[in-house]
This record gives structure tokens, C-alpha cells and sequence, in this order.
């Protein structure tokens, strides 16, 4: 394959975000297409470098094209958006219910979103599958902040008291768990970047929220009193706010156009999120709601700057002189 | 600028018109395009893959990898049931407007 066009494929496979099986059958396809009109092209007497030239030139701005394979690609079932919805709507429930207090519950609906998250992710990555992989994340996320909590009070203890708190074991525990799980983490959102980082904001939604509950909570005593006190009423307001997301979430899918994804992706959650953080502290000042705003749609950014980041391993080789097809074998002559 | 007005307007029928006739690869439908509109329909190819993908989403084209007689590799279109039902609505649709077009352009021929 020539130069040229590997720097083409690669541009448009850059460009296109799509599942890895369905760009290798459109870089075949295109690739073929490039190659046929080339050969058209030498046969005519113009000379290798030119034909490819000329025929890579036909095809328009990979950009171009990688973006009206986005929108023909991109249409979700209806059956597709309620799946990509559901762990919105369960988390949802789990706050009206009250259900997040109960150990059983939480490891109950854990289990079962952890087990549709991994098999989302097993099965080819529909987009679908990547708000339940954003709740399967988000737990091990939600230990962490536990985690620190645990480490900064030993470390204060230890030094003003000369003793921690919690057992030594404890934290031992915390030490292997935390790099562990931020390297299964820190994979994840990498594999999920270099698809498409618009995919990893959509994982990475219930976190701010998540985050806002926990530290509205440490500031308010933490677990055992807030569970005793007010738990009704932010618990609603956090129910509110991640039904809010399932919407988002169902509107983000069955938009076709990137840009408008992005761009309901990057208006609403800010906007949901301050109005939860407004349920929270009803005497927060517009100020603080922009700076939460803000905070909210830089994590939600942060994918964007990470994939510039985040070098390719996987660039397109070519495949025309392989033999071999993907999806289903060549066994039929037309 | 008002030719590719109308093939923007009539790409799904050309092209699901083409793939009545036989399955075909894209840059056959770009060659048999051209050849037999005698060079007037010249689809900017791009754009042609897009449409192609468009209309396989829509499950009214079926695209699989076949290998040609000549040896090669192509993904080849096949107008599926559903697409040869769209195409006679498409084609009942398209003899009303140009019937209905050609009664107002050219009045004294009708």
C-alpha cells in the first residue's frame, strides 16, 4: 500500500470514532475503491505516484467522509437507547428508594451493572455500553475517595497521636487497592479515549455527580449522621438529577450528528449539575453554581485533552492483500 | 450547483435503481453511474460510501465481501426486500412530480 493512502486511511480512521469492526470494513472498502480507481487511472497511462495521487484526491477530505460515516452509523435502536438510559434510571432509583444505605442492595445492583457493563464491553462496545461501564467504574471511584479519607485521617492520627485509627491491615489494604484499581480504571478510559473521547465524557457522567454527593456528605458529618438526618431530601435531588442524565443519555443517542452530541453533552450536564448542588446548599450563591458548572464541564472535557495525549497503537496497515475478509470468508464468486 | 441540488435529492433512488439490476461494488456503481446517465450524474465519492452506509443502516441495501471472478475483494450491495419496496414508493413518487413538473415547464407537450 502506498504511502499516500496509509496517511489517508489512517487520517479517516482518526476521524471516523466508530466501532473497530465497522472502520476495518470501511478502510477495506476504501481502500479498494482507491486501488481500483488507480489502477483505472495507470491504465489510462498515468503514471503510479500521479494515479494514486488523483485517486486518493477524488475521495475528498477524510474528515468529510469520516463524518458522514459517523452520521450513517450512528442511529440508535430505540432498544439501544433504553439499554444506554437503564443504569441511570437504576442509580435513580437506588437514591429515591433510598436503597444505597442498605450493603445487600448496593451489592446486589452492583453486581448486576458490573456484569452488564462487562459483558457491554466483551461484546464489540455498542454504544450502549458505556454508561454501564461508567457505573461499574464508579464505585471503585467512590472507594477511592473513602480510601484518601481513611489515609489522611491515619496520617494526622499518627502523627498527633503516634497511633492510627484503623488497624495496619486496613491500610495495607487501601495501598494495594489503590494503584490496582487506578490502573484497571486508567485502562478503561484509555481504551475508551482512543475511540472517542465524547464516549468517555459519557462514562465519566455520574461521576461529578457522584463526587458532589460524597463531598456533601463528608461535609456533613459523613455516613452515620447524614443517614439519620436528611437523607430524604438530597437523596430526591440526586434521584432528579441522574434521571436528568438517563434523558441526556437517550437524546445524546439518538442524535446522529457528532457536534450536536458534543454539544448537549457540554450545555446540559453543567446546567443538571448545578441544579443538584442548588438542592443540596439551597443557599449556594450563583457563583458557586458557575464555578461547580465550570468544574462539571472541565472533568467532562478533560477526555478531550487526555486523546491528544494518547499515542495510536493500532494504525492501519491495509488489508487488500491479506485474503482475508473480515466479518465472513470469500467463498463466493460474483 | 442546481444539478447536484437534484442528485442530492435523488441519490437513494439512483442508487437503490442501480442495485436492481445487479449487486455492485462502489466504484462500479460510481462507473456504471456515469456510464449510463452518459456522464451527467457524477457522484463526488466521498459522499457516495456515506449514502451506501446510510442505506445498509437503514436495511434497504446489504453489503458483504465477495470475491470477484477476477480474484479481487470487494464489498458488494445487494438491494434488500425492504429497499425494492422503498424503491417502487420512491419510483411512483418520482413519476407523479415529474409528471406534475412537466405539465407546469412544458405545458404545450402535455
Amino acid at each position: 500500500m502506498s504511502t499516500d493512502l496509509k496517511v489517508y486511511l489512517n487520517s479517516l480512521k482518526r476521524a471516523m470514532h466508530l466501532d473497530p469492526r465497522q472502520e476495518t470494513e470501511i478502510l477495506r472498502e476504501i481502500q479498494c475503491h482507491v486501488e481500483d480507481r488507480a489502477q483505472e487511472l495507470q491504465d489510462q497511462g498515468m503514471s503510479k505516484d500521479d494515479s494514486m495521487e488523483e485517486a486518493i484526491r477524488s475521495l475528498g477530505n477524510p474528515r468529510d467522509l469520516a463524518q458522514g460515516m459517523y452520521t450513517s452509523h450512528s442511529r440508535a435502536s430505540l432498544g439501544d437507547t433504553a439499554l444506554a438510559s437503564a443504569p441511570h434510571i437504576v442509580a435513580a432509583l437506588y437514591f429515591s428508594l433510598h436503597l444505597w444505605s442498605s450493603f445487600v442492595w448496593v451489592a446486589i445492583g452492583y453486581a448486576a451493572i458490573l456484569s452488564i457493563g462487562v459483558w457491554g464491553w466483551r461484546s464489540g462496545r455498542p454504544n450502549w455500553a458505556y454508561p454501564w461501564v461508567g457505573y461499574s467504574l464508579a464505585l471503585p471511584v467512590a472507594v477511592w475517595f473513602f480510601a484518601f479519607v481513611a489515609l489522611a485521617n491515619g496520617a494526622w492520627s499518627l502523627l498527633t497521636q503516634g497511633s492510627t485509627p484503623l488497624p495496619i491491615l486496613v491500610y495495607a489494604g487501601i495501598a494495594i487497592y489503590l494503584p490496582l484499581s487506578l490502573c484497571i480504571a486508567s485502562s478503561v478510559v484509555v481504551r475508551v479515549i482512543r475511540r472517542d473521547w465524547i464516549l468517555a465524557s459519557l462514562v465519566a457522567l455520574p461521576f461529578p455527580f457522584i463526587g458532589a454527593w460524597l463531598v456533601f456528605l463528608q461535609g456533613h458529618g459523613g455516613f452515620p449522621a447524614y443517614y439519620t438526618r436528611q437523607f430524604q431530601e438530597t437523596d430526591m435531588y440526586t434521584a432528579m438529577g441522574l434521571l436528568a442524565l438517563a434523558v441526556t443519555t437517550a437524546i445524546f443517542c439518538l442524535m446522529r450528528q457528532r457536534v450536536l452530541r458534543i454539544g448537549l453533552l457540554l450545555i446540559a450536564i453543567p446546567v443538571i449539575f448545578a441544579l443538584v448542588w442548588f438542592g443540596y446548599q439551597s443557599g449556594a450563591s450563583p457563583l458557586s453554581l458557575v464555578a461547580m458548572s465550570v468544574v462539571c464541564l472541565a472533568f467532562l472535557l478533560s477526555p478531550y485533552f487526555l486523546e491528544s495525549k494518547i499515542e495510536y497503537e493500532d494504525e492501519w496497515q491495509g488489508g487488500a492483500d491479506t485474503g482475508i475478509l473480515p466479518g465472513e470468508q470469500a467463498d463466493h464468486a460474483v | 450547483m442546481y444539478r447536484r441540488e437534484l442528485l442530492k435529492g435523488s441519490t437513494e433512488t439512483l442508487l437503490l435503481s442501480l442495485l436492481t439490476l445487479e449487486p455492485m461494488y462502489g466504484y462500479q456503481m460510481v462507473r456504471e453511474m456515469e456510464k449510463r446517465s452518459k456522464g451527467y450524474f457524477r457522484f463526488k465519492e466521498g459522499t457516495l460510501y456515506s449514502a451506501l452506509h446510510r442505506l445498509e443502516q437503514d436495511g434497504l441495501i446489504d453489503g458483504k465481501w465477495r470475491t470477484s471472478a477476477s480474484g479481487q475483494h470487494r464489498r458488494y450491495y445487494y438491494i434488500t426486500v425492504k429497499g425494492q419496496n422503498f424503491l417502487e414508493s420512491l419510483q411512483e413518487e418520482w413519476k407523479s412530480f415529474s409528471q406534475a413538473a412537466n405539465m407546469i415547464i412544458e405545458p404545450g407537450i402535455s
